[in-house]
């Protein structure tokens, strides 16, 4: 339904029919499609690395929106959308259904790009295989989290009240998503697997930095800098 | 009487007509016309869209355009490769549909479902006539395109010049493939159609992934048909200018890709 008749889908929201069982439907479809993606995605490191990831993308992805749920439901709430609690899950799990839907479709594509570069070679050639990879999944994930997204902003528009502001509570949600999406995507690292890093489920300092500390501190000065 | 405006009001005001097949042409078959599927893509490929959407015999369609647009990939195969020698113009020519097979086959799923998300439900059948009608389309372009392969293949010792100009052909002929995507825009059918050239995108990408795997396609293979070394194909692309730059100041010692 949600592939082929999401108006259907969004009018069922809408109407508050049958949304516990919508909800159970979509967590078990996103736990499965993310684990698919997710044992492709760290494939070409090793298969026990492809095994913790797969584990790691459904906790990232149901992670990310169950943490948010509560404020999206506040920020709802505060613009007079007139959405209800469980409406605001069932709507953030279908938007993040639809980038599910994408992530399994690219499996195949992605397992190819995994099981057809090098796994071994110089360091500077695993550097740069990892680069490739990471710089292919970041595209492909990007798609599909805009394909999410676009779902989400139409999800919006077909249920809330008429004269609330749509774009508010899109805008609200999004920037919630982002800033708990990094910071746990960070925690659960690591998931392509630098080749100079040791295969283990999350980093021994994981939970000593954070993603925007690590952007402000060497990212921005390392591009500041053109790259020496 | 209409002219009067005293009884004007009692004239019923009636919609416009609905459109006819003349207002629409190229979109509905003629009645009894059965065009063979090539034909079909060649003269009318409006037709061949008109077929998929009422979903009209599609796995003989399918297959018609599968069987094409693989024999034309193996016929440009062979002319790109007579840059080396017609032993590895033959090999190409046998890898050269694989390697569109297995691509397009890897992206059937992607394409059912950015088809679906992008607001143009289609059947598994329809996904896989549209695929077809992607080899087809592109296996046409690039027949179009083989004397002139041919001619720079047979007349240059250039590698990188015989890699671009390859890729570039193929592009094109993907990109021919996106405008009759884009037919879907004609009246009556649909316009949703963002979906399909993201798709398009994921194509281009696996297959360059492909043909990297399935390398040399314009050398000689060392042993037969033994693996040859995993690498990214922008990393491939990278290092097979480079080693042409480097044949092209040492003679003619690097025609491998």
């Amino acid at each position: 339904m949600l592939l082929k008749s999401r108006n259907l889908f969004w009018d069922r929201i809408s109407s508050k029919h049958d949304i516990g069982s919508t909800v159970l439907y979509l967590l078990l479809f996103i736990t499965v499609s993310s684990a698919a993606y997710g044992a492709v995605l760290a494939g070409w490191r090793s298969p026990l690395l492809s095994f913790y990831v797969a584990i790691k993308m459904p906790i990232l992805l149901l992670g990310t929106t169950t943490l948010v749920m509560l404020l999206n439901w506040i920020f709802a709430g505060m613009t007079g959308s007139g959405l209800s609690f469980k409406q605001v899950v069932a709507i953030t799990y279908g938007a993040m259904g639809v980038t599910c839907w994408i992530l399994l479709s690219l499996t195949p594509v992605t397992a190819l790009f995994t099981f057809s570069v090098a796994s071994g070679g110089t360091h500077a050639e695993q550097q740069l295989t990892h680069n490739y990879l990471l710089m292919a999944h970041i595209i492909l994930i990007a798609f599909a989290g805009i394909a999410g997204n676009c779902a989400l902003k139409q999800g919006l528009d077909k249920t809330i009240l008429h004269g609330c502001s749509a774009r508010k509570i899109y805008w609200s949600w999004i920037a919630s998503f982002t800033i708990v999406g990094c910071q746990l995507s960070w925690i659960l690292r690591p998931f392509i697997g630098s080749p100079f890093y040791a295969i283990e489920f999350m980093r021994p300092d994981a939970l000593k930095r954070n993603f925007f500390e690590f952007i402000y501190t060497d990212v921005l000065p390392y591009i500041i800098k053109g790259g020496s | 009487m209409t002219n009067n405006p005293q009884t004007a009001w009692k004239t019923p005001i009636l919609p416009p007509p609905l459109p006819t097949e003349e207002d629409l042409p190229g979109i509905r078959p003629p009645p009894g016309n059965e065009l063979h599927a090539l034909a079909g893509l060649l003269k009318s490929p409006a037709h061949i869209l008109w077929r998929i959407k009422e979903d009209d015999n599609l796995p003989v369609l399918t297959l018609q355009l599968f069987i094409w647009g693989l024999i034309f990939h193996a016929i440009y195969g062979f002319a790109m490769a007579l840059f080396d020698s017609a032993e590895v113009a033959a090999i190409t020519a046998g890898k050269a549909p694989l390697i569109t097979l297995f691509a397009t086959l890897l992206c059937l799923p992607s394409l059912y479902v950015f088809s679906c998300v992008a607001g143009l439900p289609v059947k598994i059948t329809q996904a896989c006539a549209l695929a077809g009608s992607t080899v087809a389309m592109t296996g046409l372009l690039l027949l179009g395109m083989t004397p002139v392969i041919w001619l720079f293949s047979v007349s240059t010792n250039n590698l990188s010049f015989i890699v671009i100009i390859n890729l570039v052909s193929w592009i094109v002929a993907v990109g021919f493939a996106l405008r009759f995507f884009g037919m879907f825009g004609q009246p009556g059918i649909n316009d949703k159609i963002s979906g399909l050239k993201w798709w398009l995108f994921i194509y281009i990408m696996v297959s360059l992934q492909m043909a990297t795997t399935m390398r040399p396609l314009l050398g000689k293979p060392g042993t037969g048909l033994e693996p040859v070394e995993k690498k990214f194909f922008l990393a491939h692309f990278k290092d097979t200018l480079a080693e042409s730059g480097k044949s092209v100041s040492a003679g003619n010692q690097g025609k491998r890709r």
